[in-house]
């Protein structure tokens, strides 16, 4: 049976992994209007999911202006799979 | 973890807010549907244009065009989702959408090899048609259920 992963069950964080999962890569802005939460905030999840490996961030210059890419690792992807498949099991366990 | 799990009723809520939050993320940033319709008909062109050449007539001029606008409309595509903050995958990481791709690839190359084998050698005038129609349908199909290439867009 697949385990939850601390790192992970945050809802914030589970929410950012599971935005993550949808796409090769995701600007910050983006998940900070998704999460409508402040930048301080969001950059202390991804600081807990990036020590974690779970996911990469890239700062690279678009029009001139810094935007920061943030993409799932493979390593996230699976924990992020396996998290998904224990609260399933959960439901599951009648 | 195994100490303080959550009930059934926390961990459907936990998978009711993955599933919103994806399914928001693809509804509210995918790009018009007139762009996923042009898309789809120049890629339709293409399976047409390639049924229907012969030496040096004009469907190759068909094809050709299918695919300059089938290129730029896809390079549109990824731009689009590109300043809305979305690097859309080109290869899927998840086994459904590694799946739904290879079918689709396997699906492709079938129509285009019998949308000329059908029409040359068979002489069934009717299949470029079909298999162009067919693809069309299947590409836009693709670009509504599988937007960012990795996941699916469910029924509300």
């Amino acid at each position: 049976m697949p385990e939850l992963d601390p790192i992970i069950h945050a809802p914030n964080r589970l929410r950012i992994c599971a935005m993550l999962a949808t796409s090769a890569e995701l600007d910050f802005r983006l998940l900070k209007e998704q999460l409508d939460v402040s930048d301080s905030v969001l950059s202390k999840q991804l600081k807990a999911l990036e020590d974690a490996n779970y996911i990469e961030a890239k700062k690279r210059s678009y029009n001139g202006r810094p935007r920061t890419w943030v993409s799932l690792t493979d390593l996230g992807q699976l924990a992020f799979n396996n998290h998904v498949a224990a609260l399933k099991s959960i439901i599951n366990s009648d | 973890m195994k100490n303080d799990l959550p009930s059934q009723t926390e961990a459907k809520d936990a998978l009711n807010a993955v599933h919103n939050i994806q399914q928001n993320l693809l509804i509210e940033y995918s790009p018009p549907v007139w762009l996923r319709l042009i898309m789809s008909l120049s890629y339709g062109a293409i399976f047409f244009g390639y049924g229907m050449t012969e030496h040096e007539n004009n469907w190759a001029l068909a094809m050709i065009v299918g695919a300059i606008i089938f290129t730029l409309s896809t390079a549109l595509y990824y731009y689009l989702y590109k300043i809305q903050g979305i690097k859309i995958r080109i290869i899927p990481r998840s086994i459904k959408a590694e799946k739904i791709n290879a079918y689709a690839a396997i699906g492709f190359a079938a129509l285009g090899f019998f949308s000329r084998f059908l029409r040359t050698d068979i002489s069934l005038d009717w299949a470029p048609h079909i298999c162009a129609a067919t693809a069309s349908i299947v590409m836009f199909w693709l670009l509504i259920k599988l937007p960012t290439g990795e996941t699916v867009v469910e029924e509300k």
